[in-house]
């Protein structure tokens, strides 16, 4: 795998533009902070997190739906300053807030885990400093790949350094 | 940042075409001819009344029709300009693209004024009342509630500030709109300042006066009923129909070619989150409304929703939420949605039909009211009047206010350029990217 | 990057670097605790000691060591817990709503916002709690067959709503600060070497920085202040139908949802100001929360300010409008009656003092900010006093009429609870970066293309003034 390093989201933008249009395997670009349509250029496919995020909204609503009326209607009726056992109107903030609730917690919790991410994970970070100021293009090497010409367009692209580096991710 | 930052800024005219002006020539007169068609046709017999009560009916329901048309139009045209304000002094880039289209819109208020103006001074000052309760004869005097709000409620009163409001809203907007024109010529930062500074003062202004405005056309239609929150809740109704109506008529340009290169799918999404998201704050506004009043349950309070909610108007109260909240929330949820014409031309539909049932909503009950001598048994001196549901005039209206809202808009859309060439925050919105 | 006209002032000043960026939000971090940080830390855990005691106490003693009375049974505590919910509002605010509308200036402010946000909420708890009286019940309003009978809580009552409202937007505003929070202990986490490695590596969760992954996390932001936005929306609503689902005059009016919501955003944001003016300056952050970023926070604190008013107006006039007589002696009585001062500190404070960011003065000067900042927070505890004590202390018989006078304990546990805040908020400076470093990275303009595009628009708009 060989490492572009740089120090300038503008030049990375282009770089990773040349070398997806030239055909390499870019694995990743690892940067500081989210480069604005970088995702569209390496061909990230669209995350469904929201499409999961609805359906977590979906089940906090039937669920908060679903205590209520349990609890209220069907389990003990109250009569309280006689209200309607089943009284709809009132059910709208709780239902609101759960809907809320779980889908915050299940659309995070699924983020974890398409990330792998988890408390405690020791990661194989590419570049420590890619979390300050510098920003890493990886690409995949593989038998056919020219190597010479994929430094030279790491370096004519304005990379700061190339290297190697052997463990894959 | 593909560097796309080089941008064709030319002159583009808006050719306001035959068709479309026979278009509004046919809405007008055809919406006239039903109304009149409406008008002459509509003898109710409704259980229970005499025939002097049925015969008042009429001319309540023609001068109601005309006023909730006129004040839907106005309030859009007013939040029109509103949103310009409003963009303006937020130092919103995004907007610059479709500016145009809110200023044309805007210069629909003076007409609109004049309309609601017009019926509201008939109907207090010629057919003494009409359709508001306060406004009859002795009404005032007889009902010892109302006789507490003749400070407020009294004709010179009402008819003054109402007229000195809307006149000071139409000022601003025709300010703002020269501005923006003036920019055209000669550009820099003069006018941009102007503008900014007038848009502080409109909204400060406009903060205060469309409270009372609001309360004086539709709330005092229900006399003895009182909301603080109404007005906020009658801006909601007008600023997403303004939206809409903005996301609309981008459409329109766009499918026929102008704005190209200008105004692209992230100024429909844009919109389309400002629809969605407002329609989630009207719900908002509805629900803070309806629940504080259903929940404490007095009795003076839920007389509004009674005949709203469980009379004759049921059909026109949910199919209000289907309308205003369902149908947005659930389809602009979507990314995609926002940026498909079809769908987003469905929704607005849908959000425009669903906001002028809501100001239906909000003045025909009471203007259809009959008032009557306050005895023991009817302490509020009405009489209730059920459901003439949504007829001929309502519908004609409609056809006329819109015709002439059309008209009027893509007429003052095809005298300038069709968007503000020179503002310095163009580039900005022609390169804008919503970023999802 | 999506461009930005060149009208605009720049959002981070002193050309900073994405190092510079790094090494001047850590400094505090990475370096022994200053001088001033011990003497606040100190000063707030004095103060939070004595919050400790008066709770205590009233926890022993029970809620007899209020001032409260029969007729006046809700004063102090629930005026603080609506204030201190009400502080907790800007946070989320800021970094949701702002993000909605794209406010790039909100950058280096949400952090320490969202921080505010979660401990002002902890301080609400905390007198829902000791109001309660009895702690240790305190799981009953939860949805549980009460007792473990089968009687249910009354999903009917407001306050039951508050448990979900409260405890959903605590738990999701923790979720969407350690969301923020995550890239930038990693960046922690690649500087730091032994015992805090691996404190640090453990809350960043593997953090990589890999496109994927922030192309997800950009995802996930963007949904979470989306369902934030109405979620504080929704929180300070259900907290003003406490009371305004009752008959209360002077409660039972349904504007309060909304009124509420700006009143919590305008507190929010002056207790923002307050914080940051002091802490641009401590933490040498000037180049990030610039003059602009005050003078945006001094044109929303006045709007908002405004907003209030409009709403206190709007019920003064509509209770005179409706010709409810109860409606019209709660205003009265509010304005003139034995409470007036507290009223018109209200109107002064609230209405009136921010007034004066309409000069450009004003907004400039960062003492006068300060200065403002205070009143704005006394004011709007003035405002949740008014609401409560004004509308009880009067009662429907006149024999039962009466006046509150708060004791000892209750203001004790009021500056306590400031103590809380603090402490927590010092802390957080100490042992977490206070702006949000990946965020502010990307509204840096990037060095190499940065001056040559300055020019050429310069040029546009020069070509356009001469055209006239």
């Amino acid at each position: 795998m060989m490492l572009g390093v740089y120090d300038n989201p503008d030049t990375v933008f282009s770089v990773t533009e040349n070398l997806v249009k030239a055909g390499y395997d870019v694995h990743d670009v690892y940067t500081p902070f989210a480069v604005h349509n970088l995702d569209k250029v390496i061909g990230v496919k669209r995350t469904r997190l929201s499409i999961a995020a609805f359906c977590f909204a979906m089940t906090g609503l039937v669920s908060a739906i679903a205590l209520q009326t349990y609890a209220s209607y069907f389990d003990w009726q109250m009569n309280i300053g006689g209200k309607p056992s089943l009284h709809i109107p009132t059910y709208i903030p709780i239902t609101f807030e759960l809907s809320i609730l779980f889908t915050a917690f299940g659309m995070v919790g699924c983020f974890f885990i398409v990330n792998r991410m988890f408390w405690g994970r020791n990661t194989d970070i590419i570049d420590l400093r890619v979390t300050d100021d510098r920003f890493v293009i990886a690409v995949n090497i593989h038998s056919k790949t020219d190597v010479k010409a994929l430094e030279q367009t790491f370096v004519s692209g304005g990379a700061i350094e190339v290297r190697e580096r052997a463990k894959d991710l | 940042m593909a560097h796309a930052t080089t941008v064709q800024i030319r002159e583009e005219k808006f050719i306001f075409s035959d068709k479309a002006k026979r278009l509004a020539f046919i809405l007008m007169g055809a919406g006239l001819l039903l109304a009149l068609i409406g008008y002459f046709t509509y003898h109710p017999q409704v259980e229970g009344f005499t025939d002097e009560q049925n015969h008042h009916l009429p001319i309540k329901r023609l001068l109601a029709s005309i006023l909730f048309n006129g004040y839907f139009f106005f309030i859009i045209a007013t939040c029109a300009a509103v949103f310009l304000a409003i963009s303006q002094v937020a130092n919103a880039g995004w907007y610059v693209a479709i500016r145009r289209i809110p200023e044309a819109m805007s210069s629909f208020m003076p007409i609109g004024a004049i309309v609601v103006f017009g019926v509201v001074f008939l109907s207090l000052v010629v057919f003494h009342g009409g359709i508001y309760h306060w406004g009859h004869d002795g009404v005032m005097e007889a009902d010892p509630l109302l006789a507490k709000k003749t400070w407020y409620l009294n004709k010179p009163f009402f008819l003054i500030r109402l007229a000195v409001f809307t006149a000071f809203w139409t000022w601003c907007a025709t300010m703002i709109r020269k501005y923006s024109q003036n920019e055209d010529q000669i550009g820099g930062l003069t006018n941009f300042d102007k503008t900014f500074k007038l848009s502080a003062a409109f909204l400060v202004v406009f903060g205060f006066t469309f409270s009372m405005f609001a309360w004086d056309i539709t709330m005092s239609v229900d006399a003895h009923w009182y909301s603080t929150i109404f007005t906020i809740y009658n801006f909601a109704t007008g600023w997403v129909s303004a939206l809409t109506v903005i996301y609309l008529i981008t459409w329109y340009l766009r499918s026929n070619g102008y704005l190209d290169g200008i105004a692209s799918d992230e100024h429909m999404h844009d919109l389309g989150k400002f629809m969605f998201a407002f329609s989630v704050f009207w719900t908002y506004m509805w629900t803070a409304q309806f629940l504080l009043i259903w929940y404490a349950n007095i009795p003076e309070e839920v007389a509004y929703y009674k005949p709203r909610m469980f009379g004759s108007y049921k059909f026109f109260f949910y199919i209000n939420i289907v309308l205003n909240f369902v149908v947005p929330f659930f389809i602009f949820m979507r990314r995609g949605a926002k940026r498909s014409r079809q769908v987003g031309v469905f929704v607005g539909t849908c959000i425009l039909i669903g906001h002028w049932n809501d100001v239906f909503l909000m003045v025909m009950p009471g203007a259809m009211n009959l008032a009557a001598a306050v005895t023991g048994d009817n302490p509020t001196g009405i009489i209730e009047t059920p459901s003439q549901g949504i007829g001929l005039m309502e519908i004609g209206f409609l056809g006329v206010f819109a015709g002439l809202f059309l008209y009027i808009t893509l007429n003052a859309l095809s005298k300038a350029n069709l968007y503000p060439t020179k503002h310095p925050f163009l580039k900005e919105s022609i390169l804008h990217d919503t970023g999802v | 990057m999506s461009y930005e006209s060149p009208i605009r002032e720049p959002l981070v000043t002193g050309g900073k670097t994405y190092a510079d960026v790094t090494r001047d939000i850590l400094r505090p971090l990475e370096n022994n605790a200053s001088k001033s940080w011990w003497i606040g830390f100190s000063v707030s855990a004095v103060v939070l000691a004595i919050w400790i005691a008066a709770t205590t106490w009233t926890m022993l003693e029970g809620i007899g060591a209020w001032g409260l009375n029969k007729t006046v049974g809700w004063a102090f505590d629930i005026t603080n817990f609506v204030f201190w919910v009400g502080i907790g509002h800007a946070g989320t605010l800021i970094s949701a709503v702002l993000l909605l509308f794209r406010q790039k200036w909100r950058m280096s402010i949400n952090r320490s916002a969202e921080a505010m946000t979660i401990f002002a909420v902890i301080c609400a708890a905390s007198f829902i709690l000791s109001h309660m009286g009895r702690p240790w019940v305190a799981y009953w309003p939860i949805p549980l067959p009460n007792a473990f009978g089968t009687l249910w809580v009354n999903f009917n009552s407001p306050l039951v709503w508050d448990v979900f409202a409260i405890s959903t937007y605590f738990s999701v505003s923790l979720v969407f600060w350690y969301i923020g929070l995550i890239p930038d202990i990693a960046t922690v986490r690649d500087r730091a070497e032994g015992l805090r490695k691996f404190i640090y590596n453990f809350f960043s969760m593997g953090w990589n920085g890999s496109t994927r992954t922030w192309h997800r996390y950009e995802m996930i932001s963007l949904i979470l202040a989306g369902i934030s936005t109405p979620l504080v929306l929704s929180v300070h609503s259900i907290v003003s139908m406490d009371f305004a689902t009752s008959l209360v005059p002077g409660w039972h009016t349904t504007i309060f949802p909304p009124y509420f919501v700006a009143g919590a955003i305008f507190s929010g944001f002056g207790m923002v100001l307050t914080l940051l003016v002091i802490g641009r300056v401590v933490l040498k952050q000037e180049n990030y929360i610039t003059m602009g970023h005050l003078d945006a926070m001094c044109r929303i604190v006045m709007l908002t300010g405004t907003m209030v008013g409009l709403a206190y107006i709007t019920e003064f006039f509509v209770a005179a409008y409706s010709g409810v007589e109860y409606e019209q002696y709660a205003f009265i009585n509010r304005a003139s009656g034995p409470y007036w001062w507290s009223y018109w500190i209200m109107m002064t404070c609230n209405l009136i003092a921010p007034q004066v960011f309409w000069t450009k003065w004003a907004r400039s000067t960062p003492w006068f900010i300060f200065l403002m900042s205070i009143i704005v927070n006394i004011g709007m505890w003035f405002e949740r006093f008014v609401i409560i004590v004004t509308s009880l202390h009067r009662d429907f018989i006149p024999s039962s009429w009466t006046m509150y006078t708060p004791t000892i304990t209750e203001f004790a546990i009021l500056i306590g609870s400031f103590g809380l805040f603090f402490t927590l908020y010092f802390l957080f400076c100490k042992y977490l970066p206070t702006i949000n470093m990946a965020e502010v990275k990307s509204i840096i303009p990037t060095h190499a293309h940065d001056e040559h595009h300055q020019e050429a628009d310069h040029s546009t708009i020069e070509k356009g003034a001469a055209h006239g």
